[in-house]
């Protein structure tokens, strides 16, 4: 789960009706606001079922892995892992309005994206583990307590998390299928060395069947999720149909959700937190070492929304009305959007080893880099937002 | 914000002379002061109020707070995980975050959503006092109950309350009711408690503003010490032990005022809550009769679990949330109500202003503070007491709680539970609860027209 902050000296930008006209329907070639807000509803949807789909194949692979484990079916599994994420990354800058994805389910605390995508993970709570000498406890987690839970299914793990009936979920998701995959990343770089093996029936591992079970059940798990977010997002869902009709309301989320992923979180949060820290384990998609393509296509897929656009798809966007109502900051937005884009493509491999280091080293100085583009971007989509007479905050943590 | 206008002035008095009021006052009350933190002061309103960094924070202060944040609000897990920062969780614990009691930075409700007892802690002790002057902890369960335990760790119990309702009237005639708590512990998993065992119920507050107050001189707080007056209000400070300066000093922090520093509060809290060492606090919380727990592993690296630049950006975090800014601060309404809160002798111990002196952030220095706390201790009567002392606070006293961003705690975190262990469902029904050295004031906001009680209420809106 990833919250966002915010800087007492906000970004007030108080237009209210005084440009609310600027970007209304008669500009740019008829694009109106309305329609901006259905064309990123109809790519939010198009991108939830993808992930669907993606998620699906995956668990193709995960069948094909399954029933004849070994290094080739391995390697395939977890490249189609990585292909998994593909699409969901690019959805990830709507976030923080309280949507689909990220609002509390059934008005609890817990929420679709903290079981699908929360980091860090409670490998222990699923498997063995390594202690900190590099000993391995064989005994550890629900895949080696059979005595916890006979059967390991998704019922069963739900009620197990239910004792601890919390929001943070932290043994379930894409990071657990990781896991899962590729054991746990131990040395200084480089992905988890998890063995073929682990899953061979009579190998040398202790409860193969229990852990593709647990395997199964958490692959399932992602697609029960992201069935759900997407059907919110379904033309004819109630979520779907009050979003287009709150035109100005959803403008505001989409902004609102944009600047704060760029700056709050994947700014702040995912680059920025690793590092002040230093620390490896402070990034997404630890255990693949593959953090980078994750934050790639993150920074993509806000770009796109502000672009309206979704693969080859190009509809109406939030550019269209910015560049209505001031074509330089709308051309300045794009640049930012494709400069943070730049900057982490430039930042280089692994993220873990690129943290390390002296602040004038040039994997530290890149990072550096890609973070002022991140704030700047956030900053803009600010700005951007008041240019067509909608108010959002930006969090400001240097101010 | 704009000032008030002739409308204001005109339906100001509108209402007054539908209502009867009994207290009236000619003239217009001047615009409040709307900067309750001062230059720590949030404009935010909105869900997010309580989370905002106080402002001109320098480079190191502002990576210390993007780091804090991230400390207060990831979970832990258990050892070993590859994220050996983050590792460590338990063997026994209440929470695996920070922020799942003080969910955006503010107080979770006591209850979760299938109506688990979740969002409180329950402190427990026995009898006599520790070497350090504090509470005597249980032996075998200490001085906190965890629900919770990692895999293959029996949780110490689970709590558990039941409501009884109890009617009363306003001097007008109108009815409430206020729901009295009964606490119990379902399961204890390691054996009976001791003899005489004390349970002490305690939601976690909101955690902003905690920089102002750390840097409240300790003579301004003494000042305020004083003989009971008129209306039986004095107020006491606690003094307790604090770890890091291995010396008995005031404290401040806490329900009972237990703790002397926010740092201390929030080490305290790794251990106790989630069950996180760290430097000031380098031994687990499993006693020796606890077999599992003790074979737990560890996270330490090597000597303990939170890093001590993980120690050192939460605690900046904890010092740098500003306060939210008083809303409608020239609604005559809301006003009256200030003057109300006055007069009731509620300011007696919510007190309105206080400053700090030195701090090491440009924004918590030397400001003009709105609190409403004296950070003193008062005995609140028999029917608040968890008839369990905490250092020099008796069974019945309790800190004075800050008042600042109350207004917005609906909006922030979705309930309006009030007092120390949330029985009070809004503000109204946290003034009726008050006893002890607030029955004065209690019993002038009951005997209040509506009129007077609803705009005293409209001014807790505004903080």
């Amino acid at each position: 789960m990833f919250v966002i902050t915010r800087n007492s000296l906000l970004c007030w930008v108080l237009v209210g009706g005084l440009l609310s006209g600027c970007g209304s329907d008669e500009a740019n070639a008829g694009v109106s606001r309305a329609e901006v807000v259905a064309n990123y509803s109809a790519n939010l949807y198009a991108a939830y079922s993808d992930s669907v789909l993606d998620e699906q194949a995956f668990q193709n692979e995960v069948s094909a892995f399954l029933a004849e484990p070994n290094e080739n079916t391995l390697a395939n599994v977890r490249a189609s892992w990585l292909a998994s994420r593909a699409h969901y990354m690019l959805t990830e800058g709507a976030r923080f309005y309280d949507g689909p994805i990220d609002g509390p389910i059934d008005g609890g605390q817990s929420n679709h994206e903290a079981l699908l995508n929360s980091w860090p993970l409670d490998e222990a709570f699923i498997d063995y583990a390594a202690l900190d000498d590099g000993v391995v406890n064989e005994d550890l987690g629900i895949v080696n307590m059979p005595e916890k839970l006979p059967e390991i299914t998704a019922e069963g793990l739900d009620s197990l998390n239910g004792e601890n009936a919390e929001p943070e979920n932290v043994s379930s998701g894409y990071h657990a299928v990781e896991f899962l995959l590729w054991g746990q990343a131990l040395e200084d770089v480089g992905p988890g060395k998890r063995p073929a093996t682990d899953y061979l029936i009579d190998g040398p591992s202790k409860n193969p069947d229990r852990r593709a079970d647990y395997l199964n059940v958490a692959t399932e798990g992602i697609i029960s999720h992201l069935k759900d977010v997407r059907d919110a997002w379904q033309p004819s869902a109630d979520y779907r149909v009050g979003f287009e009709k709150n035109v100005e309301q959803s403008l505001t989320h989409i902004f609102t959700g944009l600047a704060t992923f760029s700056k709050g979180e994947l700014g702040s949060q995912r680059i920025g937190a690793a590092y002040g820290s230093k620390n490896r384990h402070d990034q997404h998609d630890c255990f693949s070492s593959e953090t980078l393509v994750d934050y790639e296509r993150d920074a993509r897929g806000v770009q796109a929304m502000y672009l309206g656009s979704y693969g080859d798809h190009d509809g109406p966007g939030l550019d269209d009305l910015v560049k209505a109502a001031d074509p330089k900051l709308d051309a300045d937005l794009k640049q930012k959007l494709q400069a943070s884009i730049d900057a982490i493509v430039a930042i280089p491999k692994p993220f873990e080893d690129a943290i390390a280091g002296d602040d004038d080293s040039p994997g530290r100085k890149a990072i550096q880099a890609a973070l002022t583009a991140l704030y700047e971007q956030g900053d803009t989509f600010g700005a951007a937002a008041a240019a067509i007479g909608i108010t959002i905050t930006v969090d400001d943590p240097e101010e | 914000m704009t000032r008030g206008t002739g409308l204001v002035f005109c339906s100001f008095f509108a209402v007054l002379a539908c209502s009867g009021g009994g207290a009236s006052s000619p003239e217009q009350l001047p615009p409040a002061d709307p900067k309750s933190g001062g230059a720590a002061t949030t404009l935010d309103d909105t869900s997010q109020a309580y989370g905002n960094s106080i402002r001109k924070l320098n480079d190191e202060q502002a990576g210390l707070f993007s780091l804090g944040h991230s400390v207060f609000s990831r979970a832990w897990v258990t050892a070993p995980a590859t994220t050996d920062n983050l590792d460590g969780l338990g063997p026994l614990f209440n929470a695996r975050a920070c922020a799942t009691c003080h969910s955006k930075d503010g107080r979770s409700a006591p209850f979760n959503p299938t109506g688990a007892l979740l969002g409180m802690l329950f402190r427990l002790s026995v009898p006599g006092t520790a070497e350090n002057g504090g509470p005597n902890p249980d032996p075998v369960y200490g001085d906190q109950l965890r629900p919770f335990g990692i895999l293959g760790v029996p949780g110490d119990g689970t709590p558990h309350v039941t409501y009884e309702e109890l009617p009363g009237n306003y001097g007008d005639g109108t009815a409430f009711s206020l729901q009295r708590p009964s606490y119990s512990v379902d399961g204890w998993n390691y054996g009976k408690p001791s003899q005489g065992l004390m349970i002490s119920p305690r939601t976690g507050p909101s955690v902003i503003g905690l920089g102002l107050l750390e840097a409240v001189p300790e003579e301004e707080i003494l000042a305020n010490v004083h003989p009971p007056d008129a209306d039986g209000v004095h107020g006491t400070p606690n003094y307790v032990w604090d770890a890091e300066q291995g010396a008995t000093v005031l404290g401040r922090f806490g329900w009972k005022a237990n703790q002397p520093s926010t740092l201390q509060q929030t080490a305290g809290a790794f251990v106790g809550d989630i069950g996180i060492t760290s430097s000031l606090f380098r031994s687990g919380t499993c006693s020796p009769s606890m077999t599992a727990c003790n074979a737990a592993t560890s996270g330490a690296d090597p000597d303990f679990e939170l890093s001590d630049q993980a120690f050192r950006s939460v605690g900046f975090y904890m010092r740098s949330l500003a306060v939210p800014a008083r809303r409608d601060i020239d609604d005559q309404i809301a006003l009256q109500g200030e003057r109300l809160f006055t007069k009731f002798g509620c300011a007696s111990c919510h007190r309105t202003t206080l400053h700090t002196g030195a701090a090491d952030a440009d924004a918590l220095a030397n400001q003009t503070i709105h609190p409403y706390t004296d950070l003193l201790l008062h005995d609140m009567g028999p029917e608040l007491a968890d008839d369990r002392p905490d250092y020099l606070a008796s069974g019945s006293q309790w800190r004075t709680p800050p008042l600042w961003g109350v207004g917005l705690l609906q909006k922030v975190n979705q309930h309006s539970f009030l007092l120390h262990d949330a029985r009070a469902r809004g503000f109204a029904e946290a003034i009726l609860w008050h006893g002890g050295e607030g029955v004065t004031a209690r019993e002038n906001f009951r005997l209040a027209p509506a009129n007077e009680r609803d705009a005293l209420l409209k001014f807790l809106e505004s903080l």
